[in-house]
C-alpha cells in the first residue's frame, strides 16, 4: 500500500466586489473567482480551467470555513461541497490517464 | 565437391610448421566441415601407411583419400618438388616402394631424380603433380620434359599452380593444372578450402579421375549422363528448323558471333518452359529501369507501424476531431434552489430530492482493477494447465500446488471483483434514483431540486481526454522509425555493396525536407498543419481558447483523409554505399539488376548477354560465383554470351555454338570436358571447343592467356 501524502486544504470564501458575489479560491498567489450573482458560464469555465491546472499539479481539497446565512453563502457552501468531491474524482481520473505532474 | 591433391599431415622437414601435424581424428573432423570430397596426403619424402589407414577408416568412405608423397627432386642441379599420388587400392605397395626408395635417408635430407621416380612408381600408374613456375620450389622445364617423356601416361602429369582462377583440371588449354592447399596450418583449413578447385564432373575413384584427365569420351559422357538433364526440341528460327538440345540442371552456354540467332534460342527455351507452366523469361540488361524495379519513388511502399510498437491512433484522431466542449451547471440553478427553499411546503417534505449524489468513480476504478487482475489470473491458470512447457519443467506435485495457489488467487480476485461491481452499480442506481426523484419533484411541485453537480467533473474529464488523445498522437509522430536498408548488390571489391535505403519519418509539424515524400495522398502542407495544430491543442488544452484550435484542426485541407498517423508519414528512398547517397551508373545498374535476377528464387534462369555493360572483374568476382551457386543448387541456367569469362570459368556442361558460314547457319553442341563441339546434322563435323571459344568470345585470348602466363606458354 502506498502511503497517502497529506492533502493540502485550500480555504474558500464568498466575496462581494462591486455588489456582485463571487466564490474566491486562493492558492499560492493565484486566485480563482466563480461568479455567483450572474450566470456567466464563460467565466465559470475559465475558473474551471484554472482549477484543472491546480488538480494537475497536486492533490488538494477546498473548504469553506466560515459560512454565513445569506443566500450566496448557502449557495457557495453547497457548490463548494460538490466541487470538492468532483475535484477528487478528476484527480483520480487524471492520474489514471497519466496527466498529472510527476512527484505530486 | 572440391578436390585437394596437396596436403600434409606431418612436420617432416625442419622448415615445416608444427601446425602441419594433425591427428587422424582431427583430420577427419576438419574435413567433415568442408566441401572437400577428394584429398591426397602428400607428406615430404615419407608415407605413413598406418596413419593413412586410420584416416581412411575415420572418413568411412565419405571422402576419398588418396595416398601420396611430395618428393624432393634434383635434376641437373635444380631442385623442385613433385607429388606422386596413387590409387588407394595400391596404398600398401606404395608404402613399400616409398620405404625402399627412401631407405637410409630422412625426410629432411632425401632427394631423388626423375629417373628414379619413374623406375619406382610407374608400375603403380600414378598421378604426378609438379610444382610449376610460381609454385616453388618448382620443377624445371627440363625435369618436367623428362617426366612426360618417361611416363606411360603423359595426361597424368599435372602442373600445380599458386591459385585456382579457373578451378581445375578440366579446362582444355593445353595444360592440365590444379591447385592444392599445401596446408601449413590445419586450423585455417576450413576457410582456405573454400578456394580449392571445384570438381565439375563427379569423380568416383582415382582411376575414374585419371580417365577424365585423359578426356576419355566414354568416361565424360558417362559422367554427364549422371547429371540431371532433359532433351528439348525447339523451333527457334523463322524457317521452322528444329533444334534438339540436351540441357542440364546446371550451366548451359550459348555462344557465337552476333546475329546468329542466340537470342531466338533463348526465347524458344523460355517459351517451351512457360508452356508447361514453369516460370521462365529471358533476362536482358535494363539499367534504365533500376529506379522502377527498386521502386525508388515508393509507389508500392508500405510500412507496418505495429511492428515498431507505434499506435495508428485512429480512435485518438477521430476523438480529437469530433470533440466539443462539455456543459457545466449554471450557478443560477443553485441560487434558484436556495431561493425557493421556503416557498413550497410539499416539496420540502420530500427529502430525497435533496439527497446528494455519490461519487461512483472510486468504486468504478476499483472494479477495473479487480476485473483486470481476475482476467490475468484466469489467463495464467489456463497457461499452467494447458501449456506443454510447464509440465516439462515442473513435477506434478509442484504443478498441483501452484495451480492450487493460483486458483485461490483467482477466487479471491473474483470475489473482490463482484463486490466492487456491486458497490459501483449500487451508487450508480442510487444516483439514477436521486436524479429521477428530483426531476419528478421539480415537475410536480415546480420547486427546483438541488443541483447535484457543478459540471466540473464532466468538463475537466472532457479536457483530460483531449489531452490524452493529443499526447498519444504526438507521441506517435515523434517516434523514430529505424532506417531500413536492403542490399541491392555488390559493385565489386573496391566500391562495396550498393544498398537501397528507405527512411520513414512522421511529419512532426516542423519538417521541411524537400527530399521527403508523402507516403499517402495527404498533401505535405496539410500533414504539417495538422500536427502543428494538434500541438496547439495540447498546449491550450486547459485554456479558454482550446476549441478555437479544434476548429482549426477540422479546417485543415484533406483533414478527412487523415484517419490515422499513417497518413502523416513521410519517406525518402535512395541508393547508398555505406549509408551515403550514391547514384549508380548505367553499368552499375546493370550489375545489380543481374544480381537481383540471379538471387531471385527460380528453377530456370535465362540470361541474354548478361555481361553487357559489365567489367571483367565484376563478372569474375560476382557473376560467375553466382552462376555457379545457382548451378550447384540444381537450377537450369541458360546463358547467351560473348564473354569468355562466363563461358570458360563456369565450365558449362552444355555449350551451344551458333555460327554462319557459306552454307548458312549451323549449330554445334559440346562441352569443354571433351573439348569438342559436334554438329548434330553431321556428327563428323566437329570443332575444337577451345579454339572456337578463343576465336569467338570477347576476352577469350585473355581468359586463356591468363593460363598461358601461368605456364609461360602463349
Amino acid at each position: 500500500m502506498n502511503e497517502e501524502k497529506s492533502m493540502e486544504t485550500i480555504s474558500v470564501a464568498v466575496v462581494e466586489i462591486e455588489e456582485k458575489h463571487f466564490i474566491l479560491i486562493k492558492n499560492a498567489g493565484e486566485e480563482i473567482k466563480i461568479p455567483l450573482s450572474d450566470d456567466k458560464p464563460k467565466d465559470v469555465k475559465s475558473a474551471f480551467n484554472q482549477l484543472i491546472m491546480w488538480v494537475k499539479k497536486g492533490k488538494f481539497e477546498i473548504e469553506m470555513k466560515e459560512v454565513g446565512t445569506d443566500l450566496f453563502s448557502l449557495v457557495a457552501q453547497e457548490y463548494i461541497i460538490q466541487l470538492n468531491r468532483e475535484i477528487q474524482e478528476v484527480r483520480g481520473e487524471m492520474e489514471d490517464l497519466g496527466l498529472v505532474e510527476s512527484g505530486n | 565437391m572440391k578436390i585437394d591433391l596437396h596436403t600434409h599431415t606431418k612436420k617432416c622437414k625442419s622448415g615445416d610448421a608444427p601446425t602441419r601435424e594433425i591427428t587422424p581424428n582431427y583430420f577427419c573432423e576438419i574435413l567433415a566441415s568442408t566441401e572437400v570430397g577428394i584429398i591426397a596426403i602428400t607428406n615430404h619424402n615419407v608415407f605413413d601407411l598406418a596413419q593413412f589407414r586410420e584416416i581412411e577408416d575415420g572418413l568411412k568412405g565419405g571422402v576419398q583419400v588418396w595416398p601420396g608423397i611430395e618428393l624432393d627432386v634434383i635434376e641437373q642441379g635444380s631442385r623442385g618438388h613433385l607429388l606422386v599420388i596413387v590409387s588407394p587400392t595400391k596404398a600398401a605397395t606404395f608404402s613399400d616402394v616409398v620405404e625402399k626408395l627412401t631407405l637410409n635417408s630422412t625426410p629432411g635430407n632425401f632427394t631423388t631424380t626423375i629417373g628414379s621416380i619413374l623406375q619406382s612408381f610407374e608400375p603403380l600408374k600414378p598421378l604426378y603433380v609438379a610444382h610449376y613456375k610460381q609454385k616453388i620450389p618448382n620443377i624445371s622445364d627440363v625435369a618436367l620434359e623428362a617426366l612426360i617423356a618417361g611416363t606411360a601416361n603423359p595426361s597424368r602429369v599435372i602442373k600445380e599452380v599458386t591459385n585456382s582462377i579457373s578451378a581445375g583440371i578440366y579446362i582444355s588449354h593445353g595444360h592440365a593444372s590444379i591447385y592444392g592447399s599445401d596446408i601449413h596450418d590445419w586450423s585455417a583449413y576450413e576457410n582456405e578450402s573454400v578456394n580449392l578447385p571445384d570438381l565439375r564432373l563427379p569423380v568416383e575413384s582415382f582411376e575414374h579421375f585419371c580417365l577424365l584427365l585423359e578426356k576419355d569420351p566414354t568416361t565424360i559422357n558417362t559422367a554427364l549422363d549422371k547429371k540431371v538433364a532433359e532433351d528439348l526440341v525447339l523451333t527457334p528460327f523463322e524457317d521452322d528448323t528444329r533444334l534438339g538440345l540436351r540441357v542440364f540442371n546446371d550451366i548451359n552456354v550459348i555462344f557465337g558471333p552476333k546475329g546468329t540467332g542466340k537470342s531466338c534460342i533463348l526465347s524458344a527455351i523460355a517459351k517451351h518452359y512457360s508452356e508447361v507452366g514453369i516460370d521462365a523469361s529471358v533476362y536482358t540488361s535494363a539499367s534504365d529501369r533500376l529506379d522502377a524495379i527498386f521502386d525508388t519513388k515508393g509507389r508500392d511502399i508500405s510500412l507496418n507501424l505495429s511492428s515498431y510498437g507505434i499506435n495508428y491512433c485512429k480512435d485518438e484522431i477521430e476523438t480529437l476531431r469530433r470533440t466539443s466542449e462539455a456543459d457545466i451547471t449554471s450557478v443560477g440553478k443553485y441560487v434558484n434552489y436556495f431561493r425557493s427553499q421556503t416557498a413550497n411546503k410539499n416539496a420540502k417534505k420530500i427529502k430525497i430530492k435533496n439527497i446528494d449524489t455519490e461519487d461512483e468513480s472510486p468504486s468504478r476504478r476499483q472494479f477495473g482493477v479487480f476485473n483486470e487482475g481476475s482476467k490475468k489470473a484466469a489467463e495464467f491458470l489456463e497457461f499452467l494447465t494447458g501449456h506443454p512447457s510447464v509440465q516439462k519443467v515442473m513435477t506434478s506435485e509442484e504443478l498441483e500446488k501452484l495451480i492450487g495457489s493460483v486458483t485461490d488467487l483467482f477466487r479471491r480476485l473474483g470475489e473482490e471483483r463482484w463486490k466492487s461491481f456491486s458497490s459501483w452499480k449500487e451508487i450508480y442506481l442510487l444516483n439514477a434514483a436521486i436524479e429521477k426523484f428530483r426531476t419528478e419533484v421539480e415537475r410536480k411541485t415546480g420547486d427546483p431540486a438541488k443541483p447535484t453537480t457543478p459540471g466540473f467533473r464532466d468538463y475537466a474529464l472532457n479536457r483530460a481526454r483531449i489531452a490524452a488523445n493529443a499526447t498519444e498522437v504526438l507521441k506517435c509522430v515523434d517516434s523514430l522509425i529505424p532506417i531500413q536498408s536492403e542490399s541491392v548488390g555488390s559493385l565489386g571489391r573496391n566500391k562495396g555493396n550498393l544498398e537501397l535505403v528507405t527512411e520513414f519519418t512522421f511529419q512532426n509539424g516542423s519538417i521541411t525536407d524537400s527530399e521527403l515524400n508523402k507516403l499517402k495522398g495527404v498533401k505535405k502542407g496539410s500533414q504539417k498543419q495538422f500536427v502543428k495544430t494538434v500541438r496547439e491543442i495540447l498546449r491550450h488544452v486547459y485554456k479558454d481558447d482550446l476549441f478555437q484550435y479544434v476548429a482549426e484542426l477540422n479546417s485543415v485541407e484533406d483533414v478527412e483523409h487523415i484517419e490515422t498517423v499513417y497518413e502523416l508519414l513521410l519517406f525518402k528512398r535512395y541508393f547508398a554505399i555505406n549509408g551515403n547517397h550514391y547514384a549508380p551508373s548505367s553499368g552499375e545498374a546493370s550489375m545489380v539488376m543481374l544480381q537481383k535476377e540471379l538471387e531471385t528464387e527460380k528453377d530456370i534462369y535465362i540470361l541474354d548477354e548478361p555481361e553487357r555493360s559489365l567489367g571483367n572483374e565484376y563478372i569474375n568476382d560476382v557473376i560467375v560465383p553466382l552462376l555457379k551457386e545457382r548451378a550447384r543448387a540444381g537450377k537450369k541456367v541458360f546463358i547467351s554470351t560473348h564473354d569468355a569469362n562466363i563461358a570458360v570459368r563456369t565450365l558449362p556442361y552444355s555449350s551451344i555454338y551458333r555460327c554462319h558460314g557459306p552454307g548458312g547457319y549451323s549449330t554445334y553442341i559440346g562441352n569443354p570436358f571433351s573439348n569438342n563441339l559436334v554438329n548434330p546434322e553431321d556428327r563428323d563435323d566437329i570443332l575444337d571447343w577451345k579454339k572456337v571459344s578463343m576465336k569467338t568470345l570477347e576476352g577469350g585470348e585473355e581468359a586463356f592467356g591468363e593460363r598461358g602466363k601461368i605456364y609461360g606458354n602463349n
